[in-house]
């Protein structure tokens, strides 16, 4: 033996000691490896429904924050926000591929659990995919119903005011349900606070808890991510639809105004025509609650039931029966559902009604204000609901119409669908006045000509409510306004001598001192500024000057006599200021003052060169 | 050598590795933070509070219901006001109202709600029956259940005439009821 080899034999000895050291030292006698899972069992159709729900989630991602940039969360404007923005064609396919991908999210989540059933694939290895598929379609249910509520329409209001009755009959917490999901008597702004909350928070990050499961569950054996064929497809199908078929939106939310198209959505329809067929009470309760009772316990416990792949399937056929009567049975439940109702022209085949809609119209017309207001807040709400019934006008005649008057008819509709959406999009006041009056003449042209009557057009004024007078303002006690000794040595200011040669000059000297005294008396408003008595006695000198001046009144008084009478009647007005007290005594004394003043100016013989009126003084 | 040591068996189950540790440590007090941040949130909802019987509101005066042919129900509006989270806001309900005999009292008439008790939609008369558009439940001229699934009649509502503006008036008092079951039980909140 080389000393090569030896050494190596060597080495080989020393580490296997070291080895054996060490798992002496833990306590065992061999390596523990960490068992690897088993491999779930391949199958060819997983990976591109899990693709595709990856896919429809991404979609209703994005389209979903598209939503939530315009979406206004209050019961009032959610429709009107919506409608706003489904203006823009943009808009309006954003919409709809998040209505379309959340239809497409629910089948998808209904056809997963199917062909796991079908195969057995709920079985071990594969129970925590059938777990998470389970998960996925219940969060996919509650994405759907939170959802449905937010735009808070005719339809999302009444089906959820049915869901909430329906979520109060649930065994031992229905009530505490109820309450919790609607926070008061009926849905409303605290309903849709918590419904946005759990839409648009608590729902999505459960569904983050799933998706790396997900991601795993859409991987071929050795494949990278999902099926991008299936990806760019699932894409190209919700876009294609959305381009075709619109997300419905209808009239604004009202709990007082009936809604006979109400019906679930389309995988509701068994469960809706098995409520109408039993009667309320218990019967109700169990066709609500068992069967998710039911489905909840095969999700949760058919992983133990059948425990592994690799035994004999005792309770396969028996579940691939059952799941296939439950899949047949759904679809002709739901059949003869919709069936049911064309034939009663019932739900969405209700049939519309003149009466009705021009009830229906005329509350709109009510909630657009009477003419002589300001248009109200919520005008833009009234007006989209008037803009959308003016249109089912078009082609819905009344009884006894003419041939010849029906494109009149037509035309008319079509005006008043135009009138009521400028009035949703025109800022100026002025303009959308005149657009509801407009459209109130269009209603009262059609019924002049086809019911032979006259309209009343403006809503009721609501009655003026009772108010208690103010209180009479606490006034000061009265005081003399001028001082008599002050008033005794005072000489007027010097007048510059360019007013001096002007009438209109000194008349405005004499406005400008009868003001400041006004202000000083607090019949003027502004502040007192000066001695009252050095401003009547300026006063007293400008109307003792221009008075004087008839020659240069520029014409205004032909008559001599005449401007000489409401001089004197002037001067005697304004002596009486000298004993005037604060008050009302001295807003009688400033009264007479200002009657000769009017009356002179008003008096002349020829137009005045300038408006002048004695209660510009007052401001 | 190293001193050799027996080994001891292999233990029945795997042992707890450290990763498996760390997963349940998380997922413990994880769900032990959840559920009480759940419980938090849900203790912090304002609960909807006891709202007080709504007052007797006019509906018409007794002389414009002489024209109320008996057995012919006649729709009514009436607008309330309704607590609904942080703010007060204004509710139109209809009612039926149906005269039962002649006379001028409240008991020549009756007044019922146009919740359908089956699941809470609104209920629409014919004039000689009222019928529930969602679920085709139908109620006799007198409010009693005829066809469909709706577990009792509609629901009466309170009727007083009182005087109003010098004049009587019939007068009734809004009151709504817990849906889907055959007990009137009165809701309040």
């Amino acid at each position: 033996m080389s000393d090569a080899s030896q050494s190596s034999s060597q080495i080989q000895q020393e580490l296997l000691a070291e080895v054996q050291a060490e798992l002496a030292r833990r306590n065992t006698s061999q390596v523990a490896r960490k068992p690897e899972p088993p491999p779930v069992a391949p199958d060819a159709i997983s990976p591109l429904v899990a693709s595709a729900l990856l896919t429809c989630l991404a979609l209703l991602a994005g389209t979903g924050i598209g939503l939530a940039l315009v979406y206004a969360p209050s019961p009032d404007d959610a429709a009107a926000s919506l409608d706003w923005m489904q203006r823009s064609g943009v808009g309006a396919w954003v919409r709809a591929m998040h209505w379309h991908g959340a239809n497409l999210m629910v089948a998808l989540c209904g056809a997963y659990l199917f062909w796991l059933v079908w195969r057995g694939l709920y079985r071990r290895p594969g129970q925590v995919r059938w777990w998470r598929c389970g998960a996925l379609g219940a969060l996919a249910l509650a994405f759907y119903m939170t959802g449905q509520f937010l735009p808070c329409d005719q339809n999302a209001l009444h089906g959820t005011v049915i869901r909430l009755g329906y979520l109060a009959e649930a065994p031992l917490a229905g009530p505490w349900l109820r309450e919790m999901a609607a926070g008061g008597s009926e849905p409303g702004f605290a309903a849709l606070a918590r419904f946005l909350a759990l839409h648009v928070i608590v729902l999505p990050a459960a569904t983050l808890l799933l998706l790396r499961g997900l991601w795993g569950d859409a991987r071929y054996a050795g494949g990278a991510g999902p099926v991008i064929g299936v990806a760019a497809t699932v894409v190209a199908l919700v876009a294609l639809a959305a381009l075709f078929v619109g997300a419905p939106l209808g009239l604004a939310g009202n709990p007082g105004e009936p809604f006979p198209q109400a019906r679930p959505e389309w995988f509701g329809l068994a469960l809706f025509l098995l409520v109408k067929a039993v009667p309320g009470g218990t019967a109700q309760q169990a066709v609500l609650f068992v069967p998710p009772a039911l489905a909840l316990a095969a999700l949760g416990g058919l992983p133990f039931v059948e425990t592994a792949a690799a035994q004999p399937a005792r309770l396969h056929k028996p579940l691939r029966v059952a799941a296939l009567v439950c899949l047949v049975a759904g679809l002709m439940l739901s059949l003869v559902a919709v069936w049911e109702d064309h034939k009663q022209k019932a739900g969405w085949f209700t049939q519309p009604e003149l009466d009705k809609l021009m009830a229906q119209i005329g509350r709109r017309n009510e909630a657009l204000g009477h003419s002589t207001h300001p248009l109200p807040a919520n005008a833009h709400a009234a007006a989209r609901d008037a803009r959308l019934l003016s249109a089912r006008l078009r082609g819905l005649y009344v009884a006894d119409i003419e041939e010849s008057q029906k494109a009149q008819w037509d035309q008319w509709a079509t005006d008043m669908e135009s009138l009521a959406d400028r009035i949703i999009t025109t800022t100026a006041e002025t303009e959308r006045r005149k657009l509801r009056a407009q459209l109130r003449q269009v209603c009262a042209d059609c019924h002049k000509l086809h019911a032979d009557e006259e309209i009343a057009l403006e809503p009721k004024l609501p009655a003026p409510v009772a108010r208690r007078p103010d209180p009479p303002p606490e006034t000061p006690p009265a005081r003399p306004l001028l001082d008599p000794a002050r008033l005794a040595g005072l000489a007027p200011l010097a007048i510059e001598a360019r007013d001096l040669r002007s009438t209109r000059r000194l008349m405005n000297r004499a406005k400008f001192r009868l003001r400041d005294l006004m202000r000083a008396a607090g019949e003027s408003e502004g502040e007192p500024e000066g001695s009252p008595e050095q401003h009547f006695v300026d006063l007293r000198e400008a109307v003792r000057l221009f008075g004087a001046k008839w020659d240069d009144n520029q014409g205004t008084h032909a008559d001599k006599a005449a401007w000489d009478r409401y001089m004197r009647d002037l001067g005697a007005a304004l002596d009486g200021l000298r004993d005037a007290k604060t008050g009302p005594d001295a807003r009688a004394r400033f009264a007479a003052v200002g009657k000769v003043c009017d009356d002179c100016h008003n008096a002349g013989d020829w137009a005045e060169p300038f408006e002048w009126q004695f209660s510009d003084l007052k401001r | 050598m190293p001193p050799s040591r027996t080994p001891t068996p292999p233990p029945a189950s795997a042992p707890e590795t450290p990763a498996r540790r760390d997963f349940l440590r998380v997922a413990v007090h994880g769900g032990v933070l959840l559920g009480a941040a759940g419980a938090g949130c849900l203790a912090a909802l304002p609960r909807a509070t006891e709202e007080p019987p709504d007052d007797l509101l006019p509906l018409a005066e007794i002389a414009a219901l002489a024209k109320l042919e008996p057995g012919t129900p006649q729709r009514f509006e009436i607008t309330l006001a309704r607590r609904d989270g942080w703010r007060v806001v204004q509710r139109t309900r209809r009612l039926f109202l149906l005269r039962r005999s002649g006379g001028d009292t409240a008991a020549a008439f009756a007044a019922f709600s146009s919740v359908c008790p089956h699941a809470g939609c609104e209920v629409e008369t014919t004039g000689k029956e009222y019928i529930c558009p969602c679920h085709q439940a139908k109620f006799d001229a007198n409010g009693e259940a005829a066809a469909g699934p709706a577990p009792r009649g509609l629901d009466p509502l309170e009727l007083a005439v009182q005087p109003r503006d010098g004049k009587p008036w019939l007068h009734v008092r809004w009151q709504e009821f817990v849906t889907g079951i055959a007990q009137r039980v009165p809701r309040t909140t």
